[in-house]
This record gives structure tokens, C-alpha cells and sequence, in this order.
């Protein structure tokens, strides 16, 4: 998780990422964008080789649901 | 969220969007001419037969999302060359208020005059613009919307896509390269802007979403 967290926090620009934890609503940040949303895409495809899908991004709220759904389908 | 068709009665509303993004990203020669050159501008590209656009439309029934593409940009380019006086026409307020752009609009004239490629793909398929109202924060939508389109290109029997990328777009430049993206060329625009002449195999191109 700490290292999915830290590849979260790679490609944020604006946030103070020292707020980040598993708990964090990554949909509730400022710089959520469709650019973010593509960087988010090409993390998890790169470092987990999973593709996520749009209704993937829209059930998860937090971190840890976004992991939680990487490691389901690893 | 629903998908469907641009329609030129939507060039009012896709130009708001345009211009909205702009507030937010920077300046662009399109924005700076203001709302009625956007206007015109995105009234000829609908109208084109060789366009085709796909709009994101929310629950009041708003387009909040917009995409176009080309089939063959040098048809385009002789549409809107042939559209000039009309974008002439709807450009003159602002070039009176800013008479600075009547050098970067004429280098603009001259290259689409000549179908030169300076600023953009001289041939083949094109990406237009993929526009999302910054208002409407609906990111996963927008990615839909992206890939409905490229579903829809692939629908059209096009399997080269050309577009450019500023490489100030640090993101999107990365996110294209990541996505299988071919890069042709890197060009040194009039502006000093340096700007990524890029085209998508769409038979290898990483789907961006399972739909």
C-alpha cells in the first residue's frame, strides 16, 4: 500500500503529498483532472500491468480502494 | 452522462468550453481571438463533412465534454481555407482591439493557404480538440468520452491518427508516449514554442479504458 501511495503522490503536482494517506478521497483534490485521471491510468498500467476501467475509477473513493481493486485484479 | 453526435448548433457552446479550458491552461492563438472567431471557427469545422465530433451531454442536458477529429486534413485546411472570409469577418473586432495577432493569424493564413504542416498534420486523419468544461468536474467521463471517439475512429476505417502536442503539455506529451503514440517530428513553431508532431497506429494503440 505505502508504495502504491508513493506512486500516487509521483504524479501529483499541487497537492502537498504529505496529506495523502489510504484514507484520501483522491477525487476530492483540487488537480483531479482528466490529465490526473490519464496519469492514474498509465501508473497502475506500468507498475501493476492493470487496466483499469471508467467504472473502476468512479466506484473507488479512497486509495485504498483504488489498491484494493489493483490487487483483485493482479 | 449520454454521448452523441456534434451538430453545428453546438459550435456556440463547444467555443465556451474552448475557452473556458483556456482560462485555466494558458493562451492559445484561438482564445485569444476572441469568442466570435471561436464561434465561427468551431460553426465551419462542424460543418465540415470531413469532421466528425462527439459531445458529452450531462442530465440538464448540457454539453459539459467535446471531441473532434479529421478524416483527411488537407481537405479540411481547403474547408476552412475556402471559409476565410468568414473567419476574416468574425476575427476583425478583436484585431482592431489587438492589432499584435494580425502577425501570428497571417503566419496561421499562410500555413493553411499552403497546407505546409507547420502547425499541424498536412494530410491523413487528424485529433481536432478534446475539451472538458473545467466547471464540470467529471474526469471519468472525459475519458470516456475519449475512447467512445476513438471507437468511433476505428468505426471509420481510420487507422492512422495524426495530432500535435505542445511539449510545454508535459503530461499529455508523457501520456501519448505511454499510449503508443509515434513521434514524427518536433517542430519549432513561429511563437518559439516546441510542439510534437506525434500519429497513433490505431491497431497498437493502448485502449485508455475498458468501456
Amino acid at each position: 500500500m505505502n508504495e502504491f501511495i508513493d506512486n500516487f503522490c509521483e504524479i501529483l503536482e499541487d497537492t502537498d503529498v504529505s496529506t495523502i494517506s489510504s484514507n484520501s478521497h483522491f477525487k476530492e483534490l483540487e488537480e483531479w483532472s482528466s490529465l490526473m485521471a490519464l496519469s492514474l491510468i498509465a501508473m497502475v498500467d506500468e507498475n501493476y500491468n492493470v487496466s483499469l476501467s471508467a467504472d473502476d475509477i468512479r466506484n473507488a473513493k479512497t486509495l485504498e480502494d483504488l489498491y484494493n481493486l489493483i490487487q483483485s485484479k493482479r | 452522462m449520454r454521448f452523441r453526435l456534434g451538430k453545428p448548433s453546438d459550435a456556440k457552446r463547444l467555443s465556451q468550453i474552448h475557452s473556458k479550458i483556456k482560462e485555466v491552461n494558458g493562451l492559445g492563438i484561438f482564445v485569444l481571438m476572441g469568442g466570435r472567431f471561436l464561434k465561427t471557427y468551431y460553426s465551419i469545422v462542424l460543418e465540415d463533412p470531413n469532421s466528425y465530433c462527439l459531445c458529452a451531454v450531462n442530465d440538464d442536458g448540457l454539453i459539459v465534454g467535446y471531441t473532434f477529429n479529421l478524416i483527411d486534413s488537407e481537405i479540411h485546411h481547403q474547408f476552412l481555407y475556402s471559409h476565410k472570409i468568414r473567419l476574416a469577418l468574425s476575427a476583425f473586432g478583436t484585431l482592431c482591439r489587438k492589432p499584435k495577432l494580425v502577425i501570428e493569424l497571417y503566419r496561421r493564413y499562410k500555413s493553411l493557404k499552403s497546407n505546409d504542416g507547420v502547425y499541424a498534420a498536412s494530410k491523413g486523419a487528424r485529433g481536432g480538440y478534446w475539451g472538458w468544461d473545467p466547471d464540470y468536474k467529471d474526469p471519468e467521463s472525459s475519458l470516456e468520452l475519449r475512447e467512445r471517439m476513438s471507437l468511433i475512429t476505428d468505426a471509420l476505417g481510420i487507422k492512422t491518427l495524426s495530432f500535435e502536442v505542445d511539449l510545454d503539455n508535459s503530461k499529455v506529451y508523457k501520456f501519448h508516449k505511454w499510449a503508443g503514440a509515434i513521434e514524427d517530428e518536433i517542430v519549432i513553431l513561429p511563437d518559439g514554442r516546441k510542439r510534437a508532431l506525434m500519429h497513433y497506429d490505431q491497431s497498437t494503440r493502448r485502449r485508455l479504458l475498458k468501456l
